[in-house]
């Protein structure tokens, strides 16, 4: 075994190296990923997201709308956001499989996904460093900052990941073309671009072409020719590559235009911008977001023992590195990395500068997203990252073998941490591990001084190597374990979480009920007469404080707008309703005064658009005061198949009636009934309705057209043969190096 | 030729320290720092260190305000920081310097409480609550005479106007407001109580002052407000008028408060006293038995007066 090691160490060490600080993060956060703290903010949605789409996608379905997000959404912007093409994603069933819950599940595969980022990144320090010591050092300074806590308070590193990786890609492949890292490139491409906001990608990669532009101009026509001799000698393979991403982006595509038809709103993202398209955000102020510095002289090293999820730190090892600036030449890299980073901060600052003003007036993207902050995440603290590790690079580069270069650089270093600790002295509640950690370090930089002065060879299979790469290791996790743990401590764990804000989608949700019970809503209960009946909740308040409107159809958000919540919220309490009589309405001229009062009193007349009226009740028919709310199966009605896109009903009232599903009204829904086309109505403002003939009859409501669920599976398809043929290259490519190597 | 051999040095050194990376970080930043509108940023910094040191939940302080706590200055210190913080940065933020008055009050330090709570009533003089936690602060450390200005000064604000400040406090109160049970469904009832509250401090203040004719006077502004505890407030201007020999009066009240509450076994005891001092001794004989008989049926402590100290212990500070 220990040999197998020691063979497996000397084959590729770093592997050896990446795989112990892995397992050393997952100690570092074990308590996170033991589930027991809850998921925050976007991080606790996007789990809601895909355990919908895998618990769907188990089942066969695609699951284009959910009926659960009363009064049901349009599911594509919660699909857009995760990008569910991502064969990655489908770890999360496997590990559910093994005997993991789906939430421990959900949990190991984003640290899987965070490693495979920060593999990402080690692999692009290493290409821009080509030092192993240099890149080790940037892995672990990004992997064990506070980036790592965002996997449990936001999904950026459902983007970092792809972003990342990309990059490396495209450095490789501008290095030396491959098909192998023009593949990796396409997927990542086809990656970022399935989600609905690519727009960081994009911005992060023009800005970061215009400074290597600036910097590497006269690189530029030597990479363009081996670009074009690349296209030219793979044309076929280029080609195929291109029709795939442009391929990946047709539901991005599809998702914009239908947000012009105005069919959705999403009022608190759009807040009150003009904007013909709903996914238009308002122009973005400093004090809502963006990428704000933390008070560094203030915050950096004080009272982080109150630190929670979200907040940036980053390993303190990274100051000495950074404070070797003083002492290193400006090169063109540190000059990209620095602009680059200040660049996208001056962005980020929002209506702090009046770039970002100028960019949300002129350049199209910039109005369709927010959430600058994230740019610090994904740029500035990376960019920050490589930035001090060519501090190091330079420093282990510099020429010590002198005693008086040697003299010079152990004064400077004793300088540096004499500064260092005196501003330690200023701050209020400093870590102890910060203090042991700057201590090390200072033993550490004196000995790497000594052994370039001793004219040492640092190569990981040499015992100084290896104490080089264990050093580095020790020094940065120290401050982590400390610091983790106070987080841990400080956040909400998922018992103290409030039971309405727990992760819905884990109770049961997936067979047909037919009343919705919302958070203060009504149960059935039978009376006297064993009939069913809907009754307030027992032990629930009288009083309503409906959650504001995030996503909607514009139908809904009207509706909400205009009539009393509590009113609205008893109403679609139940999700079926039988009605007798029928009221045409003029949408533009609605009493939402009489009409609200007609949903209190439960009258048992619907309201129907005046574009989908047809005169069927006869006046005379008979009819109770109230409508008939459907609570269980009865001979006159019932649920026979139901899913998240669809819903089958068999009915068979003697006289005629009006069927309304309190479920929004959407352009794509159909109705078919006795297997016929039909003829969705849409009913009380924003619900679906059909007119319902007396005797036997099969309702069938369906989402969405077949071309949708046919694309939506062909990318899948497609997502899973790309990566496992890029998997083949990738193979390939270490199977055919080996040889080389052996040869 | 030595002038020009050191200023050919300082060059040469110029050269070396513009070449230095940190050099560059510095005169770009510096460059840029130009274009920042560095109010806007600093209001973006001190909201977000805010959020940073926001804390989780909020629950023990509620607890703590329920008199269900007693918190320990380990608990009460994260509060205090974030509190702290807030009114550092946004000095005019009355809601945060409350809070950090209520902090320090059950950390055991009414001195800073005091000067906390008295900055938020500079800020909102017409927030009920910062005079009455004032107010209360005084009263439950004898000082009897200080705190009336302060209670005086609560019941005379505008309930409506309470709620609508408590509701547009978006940071700090909300964060509390989330832990109520009902929500912000809650704070009308609390504001009633804590008139009621007022209006007993204010008679139990000048009660201890000996200053009855005040006594009689807050008892019945407070039956004429109509906060409730009706037959209790009855009582307290019976009492008033008792001590000021108003023997007809007295009389009235306790009458009316044992029409109110024929349970109420202090007014049968206080108004068996006046008959005695009406020398009907009959009457009140059979008054100070009903008294009596009460007592024993609800398991009453005490009789008459002392009920005025016992009561002094629903009057504490509260959050809203």
């Amino acid at each position: 075994m220990l040999n197998k090691l020691k063979h497996f160490y000397s084959s590729c060490p770093m592997a050896f190296w990446i795989g112990v600080s892995f397992v050393l993060w997952l100690g570092v956060f074990r308590v996170f990923l033991s589930g027991s703290i809850a998921l925050d903010q976007d991080a606790s949605n996007y789990y809601e997201h895909f355990k919908y789409f895998i618990d769907q996608i188990h089942q066969g379905i695609f699951p284009l709308w959910d009926p659960n997000r009363a009064p049901g959404e349009f599911n594509e912007l919660y699909l857009r956001r995760i990008g569910p093409y991502n064969c990655l994603y489908w770890f999360i069933p496997l590990f559910d499989r093994l005997g993991l819950s789906y939430l421990h599940a959900y949990l190991l595969f984003l640290a899987f996904y965070y490693f495979l980022g920060m593999v990402g990144f080690y692999k692009l320090a290493y290409n821009l460093s080509q030092n192993i010591y240099v890149a080790f050092a940037a892995y672990l300074l990004l992997m064990f900052s506070s980036f790592a806590c965002l996997l449990f308070n936001s999904f950026i590193v459902l983007l970092f990941t792809p972003c990342v990786w990309f990059f490396y890609f495209w450095f490789r492949f501008s290095q030396n073309p491959s098909r192998f890292y023009c593949m990796g490139l396409t997927f990542c491409l086809m990656l970022i671009v399935s989600t609905y906001i690519p727009f960081y990608a994009l911005t992060i990669f023009l800005s970061f072409l215009f400074w290597y532009v600036v910097f590497y101009a006269s690189t530029l026509k030597n990479f363009l020719s081996t670009y074009v001799r690349f296209i030219r000698a793979h044309k076929a393979f280029v080609m195929m590559c291109v029709t795939f991403v442009i391929f990946s982006l047709l539901p991005g595509l599809i998702f914009f235009s239908e947000a012009r038809h105005g069919d959705f709103v999403l009022p608190l993202r759009s807040g009150n911008v003009a904007s013909e398209n709903p996914l238009t955000v308002v122009s973005q102020q400093t004090n809502l977001g963006g990428v704000i510095p933390i008070d560094l002289m203030k915050d950096l090293f004080s009272n982080l023992q109150n630190s929670q999820l979200g907040v940036i730190s980053i390993p303190c090892l990274i100051f000495p590195f950074f404070l070797l600036g003083f002492i290193v030449k400006l090169n063109k890299r540190l000059a990209l990395l620095f602009l680059w980073a200040l660049c996208v901060y001056v962005i980020g600052v929002y209506d702090a500068t009046p770039f970002y003003k100028f960019l949300y007036k002129h350049v199209f993207f910039f109005k369709y997203f927010r959430n600058f902050q994230f740019f610090l995440w994904l740029v500035i603290l990376p960019a920050f990252i490589l930035l001090c590790m060519e501090h190091f690079r330079a420093f282990l580069n510099m020429d010590l073998s002198q005693k008086k270069h040697l003299k010079r650089m152990l004064g400077f270093i004793a300088g540096m941490y004499l500064l260092i600790f005196w501003y330690l002295s200023r701050q209020e509640n400093v870590l102890s591990s910060i203090y042991v950690v700057i201590g090390l370090s200072a033993v550490f930089f004196g000995w790497l001084c000594l052994a370039r002065y001793s004219k040492n060879e640092f190569l990981p299979a040499t015992k100084q190597g290896k104490l080089l790469l264990l050093v580095l290791l020790i020094l940065t996790v120290i401050q982590p374990f400390e610091l983790y743990h106070d987080v841990a401590k400080n956040s909400t764990t998922l018992e103290e979480l409030n039971p309405a804000k727990q992760y819905p989608y884990d109770a049961p949700y997936q067979s047909f009920q037919f009343i919705r019970y919302l958070q203060n809503g009504h149960c059935g209960q039978r009376n006297e007469d064993g009939a069913l009946q809907l009754v307030p909740r027992p032990g629930l308040t009288e009083v309503r404080n409906p959650p504001s409107i995030y996503q909607g159809t514009s139908y809904y958000f009207r509706l909400y707008q205009n009539i009393d919540k509590n009113i609205l919220e008893d109403y679609i309490d139940c999700k079926l309703i039988v009605y007798d009589q029928a009221q045409k309405i003029d949408d533009h001229a609605l009493d939402f005064a009489q009409f609200s009062e007609a949903l209190r009193k439960k009258e048992n007349r619907v309201f129907i658009a005046a574009e989908d009226w047809q005169e069927i009740f006869s006046t005379d028919r008979q009819s109770l005061p109230q409508f008939q709310p459907i609570l269980e199966n009865s001979e006159e009605f019932q649920v026979i198949d139901y899913s998240m896109n669809s819903l089958t009903v068999k009915t068979g009232f003697h006289q005629d009636k009006f069927l309304v599903y309190t479920d929004s009204y959407y352009p794509g829904w159909r109705v078919r009934i006795n297997k016929a086309q039909g003829r969705i109505v849409r009913a009380n403002v924003a619900f679906k309705g059909v007119w319902l003939p007396a005797g036997e009859n099969t309702i069938e409501f369906r989402f969405g057209p077949p071309w949708r669920y046919l694309m939506n599976f062909a990318l899948m398809i497609l997502f899973a043969g790309v990566f496992v043929y890029l998997c083949i290259l990738g193979l390939n490519g270490i199977s055919s190096k080996k040889a080389s190597n052996g040869a | 030729m030595g002038h020009s051999l050191s200023f050919a040095r300082f060059v040469e050194w110029l050269k070396i320290v513009c070449q230095r990376a940190m050099v560059f970080y510095a005169l770009v930043f510096l460059v840029v720092n130009a274009t920042i509108d560095y109010d806007r940023i600093y209001f973006g910094i001190k909201v977000r260190l805010v959020e940073r040191i926001f804390p989780a939940k909020f629950n023990t302080l509620i607890l703590v305000e329920q008199q269900e706590k007693n918190p320990t200055a380990r608990e009460l210190m994260p509060y205090i920081n974030f509190y702290k913080r807030i009114v550092d940065y946004f000095p005019d933020q009355a809601d945060a310097w409350s809070m950090l008055g209520f902090c320090y009050y059950y950390l055991g330090d009414s001195f800073n409480a005091l000067w906390d709570y008295e900055q938020a009533l500079k800020q909102q003089p017409e927030y009920f609550w910062f005079a009455f936690n004032i107010g209360t602060i005084y009263f439950r450390s004898g000082n009897f005479s200080q705190s009336i200005p302060y209670f005086e000064k609560a019941i005379k604000t505008n309930p409506d106007k309470n709620l609508e400040y408590i509701l547009s406090s978006k940071v700090v109160y909300r964060s509390l407001l989330w832990e109520l049970p009902k929500g912000a469904e809650e704070l009308k009832a609390r504001l009633k109580i804590g008139y009621q509250r007022s209006y007993l401090a204010l008679i139990l203040s000048s009660y201890q002052l000996q200053n009855y004719a005040a006594m009689l006077n807050y008892a019945e502004s407070a039956l004429l407000s109509n906060v409730g505890l009706t037959s209790d407030f009855t009582y307290f201007a019976g009492l008033a008028a008792y001590k000021l020999n108003q023997w007809d009066k007295a009389l009235k009240y306790f009458e009316a408060s044992a029409k109110q509450n024929p349970q109420h076994a202090h007014t049968f005891y206080q108004w068996g006293l006046t008959l005695q001092s009406l020398n009907k001794n009959k009457e009140a004989a059979a008054k100070l038995n009903q008294a009596s008989e009460l007592k024993q049926q609800l398991g009453l402590p005490v009789l008459g007066e002392p009920i005025l100290d016992y009561l002094a212990k629903d009057i504490f500070v509260k959050i809203f």
